[in-house]
């Protein structure tokens, strides 16, 4: 556990990466981000949690096209690499065994 | 600021994000939302990192740093140690003249309303000299009519043989100045105790801090009662004291009386201005000018200011108010010699640090191949020089310390012994020194390439040219000190050594009896008065050690002006000096009479109409046979009176020798007051003051004996040219000193960069001979070359100096020879010191050299 330390909002926002494929570039993710968490997120918020994610090794990422939209500059499109749907995977299953190991009895409530 | 990889991303993002923003909101809003979430990006990930961030600290690097300059000092320890010393004593002399500079600039500076401070002049007729009068009185002008005037002061100054301070039946004699009330509304002197008002009281008196302690020593003079003696008496309670006079102060006193405690004050008091923002001296000028010309008196006077800034510089007029004149040739001077200084000093320290730095040029070879980067190179040169201000400022303020009172006394200056106010001005001298040579020394660095300096190529280096036309300019200068030096002494020595046409030597004058009391019309006093003066006369003329006595003005004492004509011509009064003497006086002095008789005992008495001129004056005024021509004056209120000239004397030197002998008449007009003179036997002086002492404790028995001797005040009155001479010798020293070192230097880098070539001359058969002249050459060349530039320019400029002079010594080829030959002595013996070692070295240690 100790190797994959991943933050919620990481986690999040790995996911939404997964989530929009070829779509998955910063503007993009904050767009989708916002619909399914319905709160405003800044630029920056994003991009560093992207930043961080790749120095961590669970992003890719390559220049995209240019479009008339961004001023003439490139898209940088994130993908994730192979240890980043690891790291979901491991999160997912502990996950799941905590809801498991919850009594029947709590979750009533 | 983002990181450059991120950079394009990021932008596009915000483009995007805007243009979304667009859609949604106006474009004020939208731009807002931009702008926050510009903001919002500030964040450590993106940002790009501090750069160097990835050393910790210099600490390690600034510690080599000094142990690599320490051992370069030790290692160098010649060059290094004279570089301290030239940084050292350079600031120092710069500083001690820069204290004098200040002190003259902030003269009368510290009052706070020394701008809004006016004088009251008047001319009694277009051609007299201005002259500071009691206008207020004299011309009946009432300064509360101007609206700009705030407040006027009427001070009246006594000299310290006019007044006399006494306690407990002992005098002291000290400067007075007799004031309104407003005295400390004009100026900011001081008051350690005691408060603003004190002089609204009639009968308080303030004394200086010094004076207090001599009158009182140790004693608390505050409240204790003295009285006053002048034409005055009176009781007063010491009610303030001031703190010592500042330095920077022209005006001086030793005691504050209130004016209004008598109702008449006989000396001419000055009538001081204090004015508002509304004051415009032109236009009040204009306003006052023809005021006094209501009184028949002054048909043609004039009234007009002078403010107070202007008096200490331009000197409108000499009276006793001010105790000190400045002048503004021997500012200019000064100022230009002390740039001088500073340059040498400059040029010194930068040549032997740049010569140093050649002979470190492998080493920093060494250490680019190990892989210091030119920024580490000149990180240690900074830390070096760093090291060089430390040292030098520390021992710059310890020296100046010392020497700063030394100069002061040996200068004769009137400066405050306040060191340490001076100590900002040393830092910012060294400072400045120390970074020009570390700028320059960065700037050579960066042009050695890193090949050259390790083949060794670059130690083969020669002197820089710039350098050696600075080592050039600094001889030019210093020959130019020195000749200048030689030929103040030289006019010095002329003038104290001038025949002026008189016996000058064993004259002494005195004076017995002080000015008559204002009521002295009362006749008692007066015969009593009387009785004694002739008992004076006679006995000191009695003593065999006297040789002559006479009464009247000592020669060189300042001649009074009166306004003479030609009775029956056309012309108008001129002023002419003028002196009072009695018939005796022609015997002490030894004057020669050219036509006529002088005056004589028997034939004329005291206050008569007739006069003894100069062969000058009758040349002024034409003329041929004295017993055709008389005088009129109006200065002595009857002008009626007509003069007979009785005759004329041999011309004599009753100036300062800076001045042709000017007109003079001499008239018989002496008071019991008038100063004494007395021509005693030589070697007798002793015996004769002790029996001049005892006499007039006699009369005075609270009094104070004072006397002078005519050849101290003839030397006293040259001693602004003696100050200038001394001045000048210290100062061409150190230049000699300091371009001296600046030529060892570049011997001693020359014999080292060409040990090898000696070595193999010396094989070939050379002698030591030989080779000292060849390395000595060089170096005489560029004081040859200084020497040529500098004797036209020193000549011109002695030229000019000597021209203030009406007497003056020749510029003899002689002393151009002299100063050269010292000059080439001195640089001889520098450069010797390094070049005759190399001409004995044994060639085959020289061979193997490196």
């Amino acid at each position: 556990m100790k190797k994959t330390k991943l933050g919620e909002f990481e986690e999040l926002v790995l996911l939404t990466v997964l989530v929009l494929r070829e779509e998955a570039y910063g503007v993009e993710i904050k767009r989708e981000l916002e619909h399914r968490l319905k709160e405003t997120l800044s630029v920056g918020s994003v991009q560093s949690a992207l930043k961080r994610l790749e120095e961590k090794g669970y992003l890719d990422s390559e220049f995209g096209e240019t479009t008339l939209k961004r001023g003439g500059k490139r898209k940088r499109i994130y993908t994730v690499t192979a240890s980043g749907t690891k790291v979901l995977n491991e999160m997912k299953d502990i996950r799941t065994q905590l809801w498991n190991a919850i009594p029947q009895a709590s979750l009533s409530f | 600021m983002v990181k450059p990889r991120y950079l394009e991303e990021i932008e596009g993002d915000m483009e995007e994000v805007f243009t979304d923003y667009l859609e949604v909101h106006s474009p004020t809003r939208a731009k807002r939302r931009y702008i926050i979430e510009t903001l919002k990006l500030l964040r450590p990930s993106l940002l790009r990192g501090m750069s160097g961030s990835y050393q910790l600290n210099y600490f390690g690097m600034f510690k080599l740093m000094v142990k690599s300059a320490t051992r370069n000092y030790l290692k160098h320890r010649m060059v290094a140690t004279m570089s301290l010393l030239t940084l050292i004593f350079g600031a120092v002399c710069f500083q001690l003249i820069n204290a004098w500079l200040q002190n003259e600039q902030s003269m009368d500076q510290f009052h706070s309303k020394s701008d809004r401070i006016h004088i009251a002049v008047a001319k009694l007729n277009p051609k007299a000299e201005l002259s500071p009068l009691h206008v207020q009185r004299i011309f009946n002008l009432d300064y509360s009519k101007f609206p700009q005037i705030e407040k006027s002061l009427i001070v009246h100054t006594y000299g310290e043989d006019e007044i006399k301070l006494i306690k407990d039946e002992v005098a002291f004699g000290g400067k007075a100045l007799i004031a309104d009330s407003t005295f400390f509304d004009f100026f900011d002197f001081e008051l350690i105790r005691g408060d603003q008002l004190v002089l609204n009281d009639p009968s308080s008196i303030v004394l200086t801090k010094e004076f207090a302690e001599r009158v009182f020593g140790n004693e608390d003079p505050m409240g204790k009662l003295v009285s006053i003696r002048c034409d005055q008496t009176g009781t007063y309670k010491v009610a303030g004291i001031t703190a010592n006079i500042p330095s920077n102060s022209s005006i001086s006193f030793d005691f504050l009386v209130p004016r209004q405690s008598k109702s008449f004050w006989r000396r001419m008091p000055q009538d001081l201005l204090l004015v508002n923002e509304n004051f415009d001296r032109e236009a009040f000028n204009q306003q006052i000018e023809s005021v006094g010309r209501q009184n028949a008196r002054f048909p043609e006077s004039q009234i007009s200011t002078v403010p107070l800034n202007t008096v200490y510089n331009d000197r409108p007029f000499n009276i006793s108010l001010f105790a000190k004149y400045g002048d503004s040739t021997s500012f200019q001077t000064m100022q230009f010699v002390a740039v001088i200084i500073f340059l040498i000093t400059l040029i010194s320290f930068v040549n032997l640090q740049s010569t140093l730095q050649l002979t470190l040029v492998k080493k920093l070879g060494v250490k680019q191949v190990m892989g210091a980067s030119k920024f580490d190179l000149g990180f240690e040169i900074v830390v070096s020089r760093l090291l060089y201000f430390l040292i030098a400022s520390g021992m710059a303020y310890l020296l100046y310390q010392f020497t700063f009172p030394w100069y002061v006394n040996t200068m004769g200056l009137s400066l405050d012994l306040y060191p340490i106010r001076y100590l900002f001005n040393l830092l910012t001298i060294i400072g400045v020194v120390v970074m020009i040579s570390m700028i320059t020394s960065l700037i050579q660095t960066s042009k050695i390439k890193t090949m050259q300096a390790i083949s060794g190529e670059a130690n083969m280096l020669k002197i820089p040219r710039a350098q050696r036309v600075m080592t050039t300019i600094q001889y030019t200068v210093t020959i130019l000190l020195l000749v200048a030096t030689s030929v103040v002494f030289l006019q010095l020595r002329f003038m104290l050594n001038k025949d002026t046409g008189l016996n000058q030597a064993n004259i002494i004058k005195t004076d017995f009896f002080e000015m008559s009391p204002n009521g002295a019309q009362d006749s008692l006093a007066q015969q009593n008065m009387e009785r004694q003066f002739q008992y004076v006369m006679s006995h000191i003329a009695e003593q065999p050690n006297v040789m002559a006595v006479s009464q009247g003005s000592m020669p060189i004492d300042f001649a009074y002006q009166n306004d003479w004509k030609v009775v029956g011509s056309q012309d108008d009064y001129n002023s002419i000096n003028s002196m009072s003497v009695d018939p005796h006086y022609r015997e002490l002095f030894g004057l020669q009479l050219v036509k006529g008789r002088f005056f004589a005992d028997s034939l004329d008495t005291n206050n008569s109409p007739k006069l003894v001129i100069n062969e000058a004056a009758m040349k002024y005024w034409g003329i041929d046979d004295i017993g055709q021509v008389n005088l009129t004056t109006n200065s002595r209120s009857n002008e009626t009176v007509s003069y007979n000239i009785i005759g004329v004397v041999k011309d004599y030197h009753y100036e300062h020798l800076s001045q042709k002998i000017r007109p003079l008449v001499l008239s018989y007009y002496t008071y019991m007051d008038s100063d004494i003179l007395i021509r005693v036997k030589p070697e007798k002086q002793a015996e004769v003051l002790a029996f001049l002492e005892g006499l007039f404790q006699e009369i005075n028995p609270r009094g104070f004996f004072t006397y002078t001797a005519m050849e101290e005040q003839i030397a006293q009155q040259y001693s602004k040219e003696q100050q200038t001479g001394k001045i000048y010798l210290a100062l061409s020293l150190v230049a000699l000193l300091l371009s001296s070192v600046g030529l060892f230097t570049f011997a001693f880098h020359e014999t080292k960069r060409r040990t090898k070539e000696i070595g193999i001359r010396k094989v070939n058969g050379a002698n030591a001979g030989n080779v000292f002249w060849l390395l000595s050459r060089s170096f005489l060349n560029s004081i040859i070359i200084a020497f040529v530039l500098a004797c036209p320019v020193a000549w011109y400029l002695m030229k000019q100096w000597l021209d203030n002079f009406a007497y003056r010594v020749g510029i003899s080829w002689w002393v151009f020879g002299l100063v050269g030959l010292v000059v080439t002595m001195v640089a001889l013996i520098a450069v010797s010191w390094q070049t005759l070692r190399v001409a004995y070295l044994n060639p085959v240690d020289s061979l193997r050299y490196e």
